[in-house]
């Protein structure tokens, strides 16, 4: 451990990032990111079968940057609300990935948006992935005889009866007839505008301590953090249940909010990690981060592989145990034909590597090894999204197979590789630029002493 | 590359001007800079010197209640299950409702003791001795009911997979089985914990005490500690070891009860959230069950200053977020419950919260879990002890009436209409439930009459003095600021003495 560093002795001003490094990475990203939106936008206009199977893709792009984003949400609101001082130092990489809600609000338009524009409809690709939205339209355009309104409909239509029920949560609009729950498309609306409101409240108080050096922020920051995390929880709860659980509306499960928070803020520290990392190797936080916080950080990634892998199994287990077929049909799909591979290839992936490797002290100190395990955590998050979100694809389009050829198949890997990508680009371009708006870490936070002086 | 992120090590500091930043400090873990000798004469204290009267005067009626709880048990084993109140449908009493709350008490001990020592929280110091003694005396609580309810009590034995003539095997199949086992494992585990924690202290009492009876059996339980340099580095090994250990054993435990509920397709019992939400449930109902003995427990001897309101502070916000997941989870089997368009799922929830015998349970524990401890969010009622026992003797009272409701609601209406009935605990049950806590709260005080009640070790390595670093004119640099301060118990600013005096101690 190195002498005690005396915040004194740092500079007023923290640190910037050093923009003239990041240049290319940022114009690279930019780039990617056009090519893909440009590619996805030309997918979406040209519509038909492709934009079906594109809007998979799209989907687990978005939740993939959506989670980890609501992950870096979730810490911030923890390290404030927990009064922890360990995490001053790279609070601000969190804190500045909570700003990237906006980038991704646009882009998860094509899903969410009424199309064609002008209409109050949905596009047929996001009718075809959510097949209650299908249900709707179709019972709206040719409603049954005696039906006044759209849950009539569904009331008097055959084998509708579950979607009539279930009508005051899966609508869409602002529907009376729904109860006073706003509908599916509006809550997108609420979710993403109240975590980017809780993003930008908390980063607004950090900045401002950077500017003042007062003490009052942190007291401000903890009293709002603890009523946020309660909203932050139920907005991360139910995006997962309308957008990836909703997907199949016949399924259901009480931990599902539980068990996409987990990996999500699992996945957050492992980005934490990896931005802190790469700004260390590229000489950035001199006498802020050592080795004791990628130890911390690193303990936090291991404890939440155990919390994923204790959520994850036991929603399977006791799915599995109680062999409902309401309940079991989403791992039936997911335990057959090449998913089965997948799924057993996520126990070990999600838990059982990750977990044997972060069990070593050095695995967490080593900068390499914490950012290679961080790299691997990232890349199981996107399986773990890719096999909640992908199997549906087979299920909505293909009548419960993987693809009707080989063609289709590559094609619509193709179609996944691209989204993320896109995502990637306009996600890594942005992150890029917040971090190069602020100081890279909070500099007028009191416990920044505490911080940097931290023994593991 | 290694320890690699150390690069900044070998660099002396910027030198570019002052920061802006401030250096906030934390609150002090003991107050009034108490000395280590004044901790070990304090703990010590309450072990070497009288008792207290009132001590007494609870001891006594506990010791007859649990005695009237041994007539239970004896005229149920005797007689048959049918003294209690179970029947068809509602198999499941207060037999398992008390062994589950029981149970769940038993998890703040170790969470304490191994969580919270995993995640650096010094503040556990002060509280973690009598939290892991509460845990233990708990789960001796929970054990008898399950053990109880087989019946053929002579036949338990049945449980543990030995090897017997009849070449019957227990049925692995069973989270009833693989309860015996988490149950067993963990009270295990914390009496192990428990004691290795104790060896110092036992180790202090030794030397203080006048050779005699107190000295040897203080010497034996030792086992020979003499505090050296060696036997320290052991000891913290070991320690950590166990809290390792320990960790997933407290998750185990109400997970594998939970299972006993969820694995069945049973509606109102069958969700797939039971297992956090239990394992949440059970760290709010032993949090608050510690805080409700350690109170009283601070005030009657004089441990203000070792157990301060930061520490109160701190446990009832943890009783508000767990509180709060506890709502969270009762609220989401609700709504899925509603969302999976289940008739038999939702109606199980319907019998709960609208129509059914027994929705005075539902809002007794709606209020008492979920409401009561939204207190805690305004500062003024963390700070206000009665409010604060107030609340969490709803807490006590709520986690019981959850498994309750979930249990008697439950089963009271099945699938078959014809087969529904009401539950009655009869007299039996009653008063083996209250000889409970006659017992609980008798080991208790046995407990404090013979073991240090905070630990006094542990908490002289989170004085200012233990720190080699520790700088005493930090505190005067310009920038420093002081964390504001706690109001309400007048009794932290007056300095209290070394020697130990106990309001109401018997002279004899």
């Amino acid at each position: 451990m190195s002498h005690h560093v005396a915040v004194n002795h740092l500079p007023p001003e923290g640190e910037k990032l050093q923009i003239t490094k990041f240049l290319t990475w940022r114009i690279v990203l930019l780039l990617v990111g056009i090519a893909g939106a440009a590619a996805s936008g030309f997918i979406f206009l040209e519509g038909g079968e492709q934009a079906n199977s594109y809007a998979f893709s799209y989907l687990f792009a978005l939740e993939v940057f959506f989670t980890i984003t609501t992950g870096a949400v979730f810490w911030v609101l923890l390290h404030n609300a927990s009064n922890s001082s360990w995490g001053v130092a790279i609070r601000r990489i969190p804190e500045v990935m909570t700003q990237l809600y906006l980038p991704l609000f646009v882009l998860a338009l094509p899903i969410f948006a009424p199309y064609p524009l002008g209409s109050l409809k949905k596009p047929e690709w996001t009718q075809r992935m959510y097949e209650w939205i299908g249900i709707h339209a179709q019972i709206a355009s040719n409603p049954p005889s005696g039906a006044e309104n759209l849950r009539d409909g569904l009331a008097l239509s055959h084998g509708t009866s579950l979607l009539y029920k279930k009508y005051p949560y899966l609508h869409n609009g602002f529907d009376l007839h729904g109860g006073l729950l706003p509908g599916w498309d509006l809550r997108v609306i609420i979710f993403f505008g109240l975590l980017f409101f809780i993003g930008r409240r908390m980063l607004n108080l950090s900045l401002e301590q950077d500017r003042t050096g007062a003490v009052g922020p942190t007291f401000r920051a903890r009293f709002h953090a603890c009523w946020m995390l309660p909203v932050f929880a139920v907005c991360s709860t139910f995006a997962s249940i309308d957008w990836i659980m909703s997907l199949n509306y016949t399924w259901f499960s009480t931990m599902f909010g539980v068990n996409v928070f987990a990996g999500g803020a699992l996945a957050s520290m492992a980005v934490i990690i990896l931005v802190v990392g790469t700004l260390v190797k590229t000489g950035h936080f001199r006498h802020i981060v050592s080795a004791e916080h990628f130890h911390l950080m690193g303990k936090l990634m291991h404890s939440f592989v155990i919390f994923w892998a204790y959520i994850a199994f036991s929603q399977f287990f006791l799915i599995w145990y109680a062999n409902i077929p309401e309940e079991t049909q989403f791992y039936a799909i997911r335990n057959t034909g090449g998913w089965w591979h997948f799924s057993l290839a996520l126990v070990f992936a999600h838990f059982a590597i990750p977990f044997v490797f972060l069990l070593k002290r050095d695995a967490k100190r080593n900068l390499n090894a914490v950012m290679a395990a961080s790299l691997f955590v990232v890349v199981v998050h996107m399986m773990e999204l890719y096999w909640m979100i992908i199997p549906e694809r087979g299920r909505s389009l293909y009548n419960f197979s993987s693809a009707p050829d080989n063609a289709t198949f590559m094609r619509d890997v193709l179609f996944d590789g691209l989204a993320f990508l896109t995502f990637l680009g306009i996600y890594g371009f942005f992150l890029i630029r917040g971090l190069a708006k602020h100081s890279i870490y909070p500099c007028g936070d009191p416990r920044l002493e505490e911080s940097v002086n931290v023994v593991s | 590359m290694a320890e690699a992120a150390n690069h900044d090590s070998h660099h002396a500091p910027h030198a570019d001007g002052p920061s802006r930043a401030k250096v906030l400090l934390r609150e002090p873990l003991v107050l009034n800079n108490r000395s280590f000798s004044w901790v070990t004469n304090r703990v010590a204290g309450i072990v070497e010197n009288p008792q207290p009267w009132g001590w007494w005067w609870i001891v006594v009626p506990c010791a007859l209640l649990a005695g009237f709880m041994a007539f239970c048990f004896t005229y149920l084993v005797s007689t048959g299950v049918g003294v209690w109140g179970p029947n068809h449908p509602v198999a499941w009493g207060w037999d398992i409702t008390n062994f589950v709350f029981w149970i769940g008490i038993g998890h703040a001990g170790t969470l304490i003791s191994a969580i919270l020592y995993l995640t650096r929280q010094k503040w556990r110091t002060a509280v973690n001795r009598a939290a892991e003694a509460m845990t233990i005396f708990a789960v001796m609580c929970a054990g008898l009911f399950p053990a109880l309810h087989v019946g053929r009590v002579w036949m338990a034995w049945f449980l543990a997979p030995v090897p017997n003539s009849n070449q019957i095997w227990q049925n692995f199949k069973s989270p009833l089985l693989w309860d015996v086992f988490a149950v067993s494992t963990y009270f295990s585990v914390s009496v192990v914990f428990w004691f290795l924690g104790l060896v110092p202290d036992l180790a202090t009492l030794r030397d203080r005490c006048k050779p005699g009876i107190r000295k040897m059996a203080y010497g034996l339980f030792a086992l020979g500690w003499r505090g050296g340099n060696r036997q320290w580095r052991h000891y913290e090994v070991a320690y950590m070891l166990l809290a390792g250990l320990s960790t997933p054993l407290v998750l185990s435990v109400h997970t594998v009860v939970s299972f006993d509920f969820a694995t069945s397709i049973v509606p109102g019992w069958h969700t797939t959230i039971f297992p956090p939400y239990f394992v949440a449930g059970a760290i709010f109902g032993g949090f608050a069950m510690v805080l409700t003995l350690m109170i009283p427990v601070r005030k009657i001897y004089g441990l203000q200053d070792l157990f301060t309101m930061k520490h109160i502070d701190n446990m009832a916000k943890i009783i508000l977020l767990t509180g709060t997941i506890v709502g969270y989870a009762y609220l989401m089997e609700l709504f899925i419950a509603w969302y999976s368009g289940s008739l038999f799922e939702f109606d199980a929830f319907k019998w709960r919260i609208l129509y059914g015998p027994y929705t005075w349970a539902y809002y007794c524990m709606f209020f008492c879990n979920v409401i009561a401890p939204q207190a805690f969010w305004w500062k003024k009622c963390r700070e206000n002890l009665f409010i604060v026992m107030v609340v969490c003797m709803f807490v006590n009272a709520g986690m019981w009436y959850e498994r309750f409701v979930i249990i008697v609601t439950t089963l009271a209406r099945d699938f078959l209409p014809g087969a529904w009935d009401m539950y009655h605990p009869s007299w039996v049950e009653i008063w083996t439930f209250i000889g409970t806590f006659g017992m609980f709260l008798m080991l208790f005080l046995i407990f404090l009459r013979f073991l240090p009640v905070i630990a006094i070790a542990e908490i002289k390595g989170v004085l200012p003095e233990a720190d080699p670093h520790y700088d005493p004119s930090m505190v005067k640099r310009d920038n420093v600021v002081a964390p504001p301060a706690y109001e309400g118990d007048p009794h932290e600013v007056s300095g209290q003495p070394a020697t130990v005096t106990i309001p109401g101690a018997a002279t004899v």
